[in-house]
């Protein structure tokens, strides 16, 4: 059986399935155009270097990649459980978030500085928890290098907030409260690279804006896609000095 | 414009049937069925002589551009679970919306169309896109000859339902516009032999893809014009209704028949298919966003309609999140996809 679960999303090339057969279930992702097998080729890069992390390698990696014609073809096994729902705010996910930052420290090496691996689209939405814990997938932006420690968790939770303010335009008690328990979080685990503790959202934002390598098409065509984008100017500096004025307390 | 590898099948065709502008033509003369009206063609055909086909009709017709050229029209190829090997028949392919995609991921190709000026368009697109593999036949489909080389794929996409049409179909001139027509026997015995002759060109064991709005789509009860006459409930009404309202209000018989999930099964089982696997498909067959197996219990399902930020876009996704996730109302999906075996 093969059900569609998303076509072109979000603007890439590549069809999404959800395959249940013989060789047992998937998740499907297949493209037919360059853009979209650029990033077919960057997600089972994420995905070998997630599981070498993981040290689940010896056990035989779980995605497979195949070509024929002009078609390429990404099974990865299918891994059942819950996502959270981002769009419920930082607040509603307090705990999730919580769990999604241990489990980027245990993942992540603690080494500063640039040349971190970059997920790139670390997003609630692309995470999944079950008994065995929370699981990492769609690793379409992956990158083995460039990026910066701590980044992913920091975008993880900017975005989190972000589909949390609405109109609102000041962080509420228990928002700066995760806030900064996060960065204490990361910080404490050396997975925090030094622009994001002085101003985490503006450095955050000015990292994307200055990584159209990573980003590509989505930056130039659809950069509101990438939520932490959407915050106004005068917001980032109110957020940032709000958080400031908690850490030093 | 074929290959070494789909010679058995350029045999036949070069054998019977005459070749013109390298587009095989059989008889008797078929009709005519396109979005765009015969001088309409004529332009683009024109456009045609000097320029690659996508610039052509960006530049005459631009709001077909996407109809012709988006990639998410085949994301429902993967259902047939294609291995690059296969020979395949695109009934009714107009400009190749899907025939250039299964060029791209099997051995060959033949496109089958009525109208000649489609199939130019598609020559021109399937040269310009290196799709060598590809042979086209201009026929009318209701006449469809039965080929000695049998594909392995079979390709019904948004085609069944104009089967009963005969003569010319300018679409602009015929959707929700009054023109006095005839037709002769039952829609459902015309659309039932066509698919007999599909059934008779494919392998044993051969797949069919078919697509088509659903009769009891839930838009249809709400009020939304049949995609095919722009009339009103035709689609969910008894059929001597919907010809009924159809002959007072555009002079001509109710043909353009649809079905239910379960008439669509019988229809494909008495044409001959068997093991007929039926998904749901929203938001429509076309550009699908989700094709979900008959057997999802949709306790995720969530509505892929765009989630725009207007009051009738989020009404319409609560009603789908209602009618499928709580409701479970299956058999009111906006449409089908069926893939049948020989």
């Amino acid at each position: 059986m093969i059900e569609l679960l998303s076509n072109c999303a979000r603007g890439r090339e590549i069809f999404t399935y959800h395959v249940k057969g013989r060789e047992g279930e998937f998740l499907r992702k297949v493209s037919v155009t360059a853009p979209g097998s650029t990033l077919l080729e960057k997600e089972i890069a994420g995905w070998k270097w997630y599981e070498s992390r993981l040290g689940t390698t010896g056990t035989g990696s779980s995605c497979h990649l195949k070509r024929h014609k002009e078609c390429l073809t990404l099974d990865i096994g299918w891994i059942e459980g819950k996502k959270g729902e981002f769009y419920q705010g930082l607040a509603a996910n307090r705990e999730w978030v919580r769990q999604a930052v241990e489990h980027y420290c245990r993942v992540w090496p603690a080494e500063a500085g640039s040349g971190a691996p970059l997920h790139g689209d670390f997003s609630l939405d692309n995470l999944i928890r079950n008994s065995s814990g929370v699981h990492i997938i769609d690793w379409e932006h992956f990158s083995p290098d460039g990026g910066c420690v701590g980044f992913d968790a920091v975008y993880l939770l900017f975005e989190t907030l972000w589909f949390g303010m609405g109109e609102r335009i000041n962080l509420e008690d228990n928002e700066k409260k995760i806030v900064i328990e996060t960065l204490q979080t990361l910080d404490k685990n050396r997975r925090l690279a030094e622009p994001f503790r002085a101003a985490p959202l503006k450095n955050l934002r000015a990292f994307i804006r200055s990584h159209e390598i990573f980003w590509g098409e989505q930056l130039r065509v659809t950069p509101c896609k990438l939520p932490v984008l959407n915050f106004t100017e005068t917001q980032t500096d109110d957020i940032d000095n709000a958080i400031q004025r908690m850490l030093r307390h | 414009m074929t290959t070494p590898s789909s010679f058995d099948f350029a045999e036949e065709l070069t054998r019977r049937f005459g070749c013109e502008e390298g587009i095989y033509r059989a008889e008797p003369s078929p009709g005519y069925w396109s979005n765009l009206n015969t001088d309409e063609n004529k332009e683009l055909m024109e456009a045609l002589e000097n320029k690659p086909a996508r610039e052509a009709i960006r530049e005459k017709f631009p709001a077909l551009e996407e109809v012709i050229y988006s990639l998410k029209r085949q994301a429902g190829l993967e259902l047939l679970d294609l291995t690059g090997e296969e020979t395949c028949i695109d009934y009714g392919c107009m400009w190749g919306a899907l025939t250039i995609p299964l060029a791209q991921r099997t051995r060959f190709v033949l496109g089958v169309d009525q109208t000649m000026d489609s199939l130019r368009f598609l020559k021109a697109r399937a040269r310009e896109s290196r799709c060598d593999n590809v042979a086209l036949l201009n026929a009318d489909l209701k006449s469809m000859p039965l080929l000695s080389r049998k594909a392995d794929i079979a390709v019904v996409n948004g085609v069944l339902e104009w089967i009963p049409e005969s003569g010319t179909v300018e679409l602009k001139k015929f959707y929700g516009q009054r023109t006095v027509r005839t037709y002769q026997g039952n829609p459902r015995d015309h659309q039932k032999s066509f698919l007999q002759r599909v059934h008779e060109n494919l392998t044993p064991g051969g797949k069919l893809y078919l697509a088509i709005e659903n009769r009891y789509a839930y838009e249809m009860f709400l009020g939304v014009p049949d995609p095919h006459s722009n009339l009103r409930f035709t689609s969910i009404a008894p059929r001597k209704v919907a010809d009924w309202i159809s002959r007072i209000k555009l002079g001509r018989a109710y043909v353009n028949w649809l079905y239910s999930f379960g008439d669509l099964e019988q229809l494909l089982k008495d044409a001959g298919f068997s093991a007929i696997d039926s998904y749901l498909c929203f938001p429509d067959y076309r550009f699908p966003q989700k094709i979900l197996s008959t057997a999802n219990s949709l306790e995720d399902f969530q509505s892929a309609l765009p989630d725009k930020p207007f009051l009738k876009w989020k009404v319409r996704r609560l009603l789908e999140n209602i009618l499928f996730r709580k409701l479970k109302l299956k058999g009111l999906a906006p449409s089908i996809i069926a893939i049948a075996r020989t």
